[in-house]
C-alpha cells in the first residue's frame, strides 16, 4: 500500500510540479492566424478563472515608426484579491504583475509566449505562497497548451 | 467557453531547475498537502502519510536529483531578480520625472496604468501603484530579429509604488534572468545594455 502510494505520489509530483522547467520559456506555436489565436486565448484565460485585464498593442507603435513587424500584443490577466494580497506582502513581485502572455503573429502561425511564473519562487517565503506561485505556473502552462490544442 | 482541461507534460521528476530552487520543506509540503485545483492530491489526507514517510520520499527524490548546470546559472549568479530604488519625491513627481527621463533616453512612454487596472473595482490605495511601460523601438527591433521569443520581455517597464509609510519606490525587473533562457551571448550583451539604460533612467528620476 505504502509503496503504491509512494509511486503514485512520485508520478503526480512529476506531472504537477516538476513538469515546468525552471529555466525555459513557455512557448507554443499555434496553427492559426493571430485573430483566431487571440480569441481562443481570451476565452481560455477566462476558463481558468482569471480576468483578462487589458492588452497592450506593441505593433501599432512599431509600424508607426516604419519598422517592419508582425502583429505583436501582450495580454495582461490576473485575479484581483490574490494579486493584491501577494503584492502587498511581497512588493518585489509587483514588476511581474499582472501575469502576461505575449502574442506574435509569424506567417500563418502565431507564437504565444510567457515567462514561467515559477521563476518568482525566490521572492516568496511561505509554503502557502509558494503553492500560489506553483498554481500560476500550472495555469500558465495549461492556458498555452489549451490554446494550441484548439488549432491542431 | 473553452473547457478547462489541464494538459500534463511528460513526467520530469529530475527537473534540475525546480529541484535546485525548491527547499525540502516545499516538496514535503506539496506531498502532504497537495496542490489546490490540480491533480496533485494531499497524501496526508488520502493515504495517511506521516511526516516520516514524506521525509523518506523527499530523500528519495533528492537522491535522483541531477546536479544543476553551473554554467547556466553563473551568468546571473548574485544578480537580484528585481532592482529597487527609493525616490526622493512624492508619487506624482516621481512618475513625471520617470516619464521625462525615459523620453530623454529615447524611449517612447505609454500611458500609465495602475497595477491592477482592468481587474475590477479598484480601491483608493490601488492608485498608488502605477506601471509605466516604455519602449525603445530600435532596441525592440534588434531584439526581435535575434529571437521573436524576446517579445516576452518587451515592453520595458517600471513599477512605481507608494507604500503605507509614504515612501515611493520604483521596482525594475532584472531582465538578465529572463534573457538567460535564450542562451545567446549577443542577446545577453544587448539586454545588459538595455537594463543599464533603464537603471540610469530610474536613477535620474529618483534623485
Amino acid at each position: 500500500m505504502v509503496i503504491k502510494a509512494l509511486a503514485l505520489c512520485a508520478l503526480m509530483l512529476s506531472s504537477s510540479v516538476f513538469a515546468s522547467s525552471h529555466d525555459e520559456l513557455l512557448i507554443e506555436r499555434v496553427n492559426a492566424k493571430f485573430s483566431y489565436t487571440w480569441l481562443a486565448l481570451n476565452k481560455t484565460i477566462k476558463a481558468h478563472n482569471y480576468k483578462a485585464a487589458y492588452l497592450q498593442r506593441c505593433d501599432f507603435a512599431m509600424n508607426e515608426r516604419h519598422y517592419k513587424s508582425d502583429k505583436y500584443r501582450i495580454v495582461f490577466f490576473g485575479k484581483y484579491d490574490e494579486m493584491k494580497r501577494m503584492s502587498k506582502k511581497y512588493p518585489k513581485l509587483s514588476p511581474f504583475f499582472l501575469l502576461k502572455i505575449t502574442v506574435m503573429e509569424e506567417g500563418k502561425h502565431t507564437l504565444i509566449i510567457a515567462t514561467p511564473p515559477i521563476t518568482l519562487l525566490p521572492l516568496v517565503n511561505t509554503n502557502e505562497d509558494r503553492m500560489t506561485v506553483f498554481r500560476w505556473n500550472e495555469d500558465m502552462k495549461s492556458i498555452l497548451k489549451q490554446v494550441k490544442s484548439q488549432y491542431k | 467557453m473553452a473547457k478547462r482541461d489541464r494538459e500534463v507534460s511528460p513526467p520530469a521528476l529530475a527537473n534540475k531547475g525546480f529541484l535546485y530552487a525548491a527547499e525540502d520543506q516545499i516538496i514535503k509540503h506539496i506531498i502532504m498537502k497537495g496542490i489546490k485545483d490540480t491533480e496533485m492530491m494531499s497524501f496526508e489526507k488520502e493515504f495517511n502519510f506521516t511526516d516520516q514517510i514524506a521525509d523518506d520520499l523527499v530523500a528519495y527524490i533528492r537522491s535522483h536529483q541531477q546536479p544543476i548546470d553551473t554554467v547556466s546559472i553563473s551568468k546571473v549568479e548574485g544578480e537580484p531578480l528585481v532592482f529597487v530604488y527609493e525616490s526622493a519625491h512624492d508619487l506624482g513627481t516621481t512618475i513625471d520625472r520617470l516619464r521625462d527621463s525615459a523620453s530623454a533616453y529615447n524611449f517612447r512612454v505609454y500611458p500609465s496604468r495602475t497595477l491592477f487596472e482592468g481587474l475590477g473595482e479598484l480601491s483608493a490605495n490601488d492608485e498608488k501603484q502605477v506601471v509605466i511601460h516604455s519602449c525603445n523601438f530600435k532596441n525592440m527591433q534588434k531584439f526581435l530579429k535575434l529571437d521573436p521569443g524576446l517579445g516576452v520581455i518587451l515592453l520595458c517597464r517600471a513599477t512605481v509604488i507608494e507604500g503605507d509609510d509614504g515612501k515611493v519606490k520604483i521596482y525594475l525587473e532584472n531582465y538578465m534572468h529572463a534573457i538567460e533562457r535564450f542562451n545567446n551571448d549577443q542577446i545577453s550583451i544587448n539586454a545588459k545594455e538595455l537594463i543599464n539604460s533603464m537603471k540610469e533612467m530610474v536613477e535620474e528620476a529618483v534623485w
